[in-house]
């Protein structure tokens, strides 16, 4: 019985991750098999990457003889990012998934319900460990002439031991997620903080990894590592076992993974048939009638469309990720804006006029974040199940999606806004049409974005998703407005510096290239009013 | 006030008939229902009705105008509740609600009105601050009952209307039935339970794999059988008479 529900489990899991949920068998096996290409490609970058970054730190820890330590970086950056990529998958397979009541219905022991939906998560644990560890695996033997078969055999058995421990803290945060929502019934609130909070983390980690990161570790590399002995002796021990072949700390390293998934795994098991079916415990709230307001359609879509935006944390993170960097952008040109600026001068001052170049320069930069808010982009697969309402309502086709436009517009242009008066604020370049530029050239490629996003979505999105999660998570929906947008932003600025920079001035170049952009936002506003934007329109769903 | 003249629906160029040659008028004043087995093709047909799926051949005309051609027109005036409401559970029944009144350009003044009044009909008023997402099936189709009602319509077309409904909500959804249609109003709409259709039609009309089997006044179809001996009688001679073939 386990078998087959792991199966099932494991086949529903590549389907989300091919985008696939039909389809022929040949269809799926080769999408299966691009998926191990991808994951073999992945492999090869990640052995390629870290050895470039760490091979440095690598030779120093080799020094010292502390090779372990590299073990134990790699093995908690995969344990880092397998928490948090794995947090809420674990939260919805285990503890919400729909199909839990069902398959309680039937004879099917819960343990074994639970080890299919733990299992799940520990094999894509094992997969990010497996990778990371790999990767280091193979630094250490670029780096120090070659390590034994032994060792990589102890590589792979630690990748995976290493995920039990994981799958661990990502069952009891998922457990805690679950509870803290049924208690205050505050689901998307609770789940939008704590995706914050770790997109936050890691635009620190990003911010903070600069370039002078890699020397400054390598040259402390010793400290850290015996930092890392002291507070992370899990780690330390998997690293000693890795690297020195040490039986000891390899079965100190197990028992330390083993024994608190145990524990985890049989409390869950014998609660888990009161914990998924918990009602929540939030208190009712009792409508009072209160006056109505009314809008106009247009209006009235447009609330809509953002009702629907800030009630899903997958939709926000995923769609609205351009939104989070565009505001983190902004705080960290606040608190390191001065040397931000005189990074870019420095780069500029070879120009006649560097403020000009900056202003230019900053104006494509907030563009480039633009690029990556993509609510439009999928704002008509979201609709899905949902677009009989919009289809037996008598409203046009120019009204729907100029209320999807207005979704994604009415967020993003006043974050580049303001964007663009905390880059003044702090550059302090002020000339009129400097300033012009900057607020209009990232509202053209804002518009450029919503609006190539939406027609795409209309002209290529599926509406056959599941949820509002999965349509806002879906590559194609996501990836063709933010390539066509940056491939924009870029070009522009490449096609002045490699061909235009000498011929043209920078300011009169932005111009041109705001007024282009505006008048391709014109063409494309005009056409979702057209009868092809409403032939379109009519046909979704037939 | 609707008109079906013709109707025929083909999914792909070489597959069969979803519904073959269907024409069936339905009057202002008059509760229609509309019975088959499943995959019969009722859904096909009401949802082209609601000018949600487009057909092949015929016209359906509501109140004189084609769906076809002037479908915001047509939808002005007519609601449909599918068989399954799929509502937008992210928003509260109040905020779908004035959605639907904002859509519709329903008067707040009138919207207010007839929430209240619909929503303490179909018991649903308390919940209405709550998200759609925290609602049973039932509660779900109360309230896309009360939507559809929001823009006082003249023809309502219902899927299934009656499924999921506890008996109370049931019992007032036939009684509102009847005094719409006695204000004027026509319904068409599906159902499986026949002793509902029987009780509640003025006429119906049978399908069976896309044909129409029988139509017209419940007593003419029925004689003097029940409407269930006919429909299976009906429903089996075509069975019968496919396997002769």
């Amino acid at each position: 019985m386990l078998k087959i529900l792991l199966k099932n489990r494991l086949l529903a899991l590549a389907d989300q991750l091919t985008g696939q949920s039909k389809g022929k068998k040949a269809a799926k096996l080769s999408t299966y098999a691009l998926l191990i290409v991808l994951g073999i490609l992945i492999l090869i970058g990640c052995c390629a990457g870290v050895n470039a970054l760490f091979g440095n730190i690598c030779v120093r820890l080799a020094q010292r003889g502390e090779v372990w330590a590299v073990y134990g970086f790699a093995g908690a950056a995969g344990f880092l990012l397998a928490l948090f990529l794995t947090l809420f998958y674990a939260q919805g397979v285990i503890f919400e998934a729909k199909d839990n009541e069902l398959l309680l219905s039937m004879p099917i022991s819960p343990s074994a319900i639970l080890a299919s939906r733990v299992g799940s998560v520990y094999f894509l644990n094992s997969l990010f460990t497996l990778v990371l560890l790999c990767a280091a695996g193979y630094t250490v033997s670029a780096q120090t002439g070659g390590i034994g078969i032994l060792n990589w055999i102890l590589v792979i058995v630690c990748a995976l031991l290493l995920p039990l421990l994981s799958t661990t803290v990502s069952c009891l945060l998922a457990w805690l997620v679950s509870y803290i929502t049924r208690r205050t019934g505050r689901k998307v609130l609770v789940q939008t903080i704590l995706s914050l909070v770790a997109i936050a983390a890691l635009f620190l980690v990003t911010m903070g990894v600069n370039r002078n990161f890699f020397s400054t570790f390598a040259e402390s590399a010793g400290d850290i590592a015996q930092a890392f002995r002291r507070s992370l002796y899990p780690l330390y021990a998997m690293g000693l076992a890795i690297a020195e072949t040490n039986w000891g700390m390899l079965a100190i390293f197990a028992a330390i993974c083993i024994v608190p998934f145990a524990i985890v795994y049989y409390v869950l098991s014998r609660s888990f048939i009161r914990i998924v079916t918990a009602r929540n415990a939030a208190k009712k709230q009792k409508y009072e009638a209160t006056a109505l307001k009314g809008s106009s359609v247009v209006w009235s879509m447009t609330k809509k469309d953002l009702t629907r935006f800030f009630s899903s944390p997958p939709y926000m993170t995923n769609a609205g990720l351009g939104l989070l960097y565009s505001i983190g952008l902004t705080i960290f040109a606040m608190v390191s804006g001065d040397s931000v600026i005189r990074n870019i001068l420095e780069k500029t001052d070879r120009f006649s006029d560097p403020g000009a170049y900056t202003t230019v320069i900053a104006a494509f930069v907030i563009s480039f974040f633009a690029a990556l808010t993509t609510i439009s982009g999928c704002s008509v697969s979201v609709e899905g199940k949902n677009l009989w309402i919009l289809k037996s309502m008598p409203v046009r086709a120019k009204d729907v999606l100029t209320g999807k436009l207005l979704s994604h517009l009415v967020l993003a242009i006043p974050v580049s806004v303001l964007c663009s008066i905390l880059y003044l604020f702090v550059a302090r370049i002020l000339t009129v049409p400097g300033v012009i530029l900057m607020f209009l050239m990232p509202i053209a490629f804002n518009c450029f974005n919503a609006l190539f996003g939406l027609i795409s979505n209309l002209h290529f999105g599926k509406l056959d998703y599941p949820s509002i999660a999965k349509a806002a998570k879906s590559t194609t929906s996501s990836l063709i407005p933010i390539l066509a947008t940056i491939l924009l932003v870029i070009g522009s600025a490449v096609l002045y510096f490699t061909a235009l920079h000498g011929k043209i001035d920078v300011t009169v170049y932005g111009i041109i290239v705001t007024a282009v952009i505006f008048a391709v936002d014109l063409c494309m506003f005009s056409y979702l009013g057209s009868t092809g934007a409403q032939k379109r329109w009519d046909e979704l769903g037939q | 006030m609707l008109q079906i003249n013709h109707y025929t629906k083909q999914y792909s160029a070489d597959g069969p008939k979803a519904v073959d040659d269907l024409s069936l008028h339905i009057k202002p004043g008059e509760i229609y229902g509309f019975l088959g087995h499943n995959g019969a093709g009722k859904t096909t047909t009401i949802k082209a009705c609601c000018g949600l799926l487009d057909f092949t051949e015929g016209e359906i005309l509501v109140n004189g105008m084609s769906i076809k051609k002037q479908p915001l027109e047509c939808k002005k005036i007519m609601s449909y509740i599918p068989d399954n409401p799929d509502l937008y559970e992210f928003m509260s029944g109040i905020r779908y609600l004035n959605f639907v009144g904002d859509v519709y350009g329903v008067p707040t003044d009138m919207r207010e009105k007839r929430i209240a009044e619909f929503a303490n009909d179909m018991g649903i008023t308390d919940a209405l601050a709550e998200k759609v997402a925290s609602y049973s099936h039932g509660m779900k189709q109360k309230l896309a009952i009360v939507a559809a009602l929001m823009h006082d319509p003249k023809l309502l077309i219902m899927d299934e209307p009656f499924v999921g409904l506890d008996p109370k909500a049931a019992f007032i959804l036939k009684k509102f039935m009847r005094t719409f249609c006695d204000n004027g109003g026509a319904i068409f709409f599906s159902t499986h339970v026949l002793e509902v259709a029987e009780k509640l039609c003025d006429k119906i009309a049978i399908i069976k794999g896309g044909k129409l089997l029988a139509d017209g006044d419940i007593e003419t179809v029925r004689g003097n059988e029940s409407l269930e001996e006919v429909f299976l009688e009906l429903v089996d001679d075509i069975k019968a008479e496919e396997e002769h073939a």
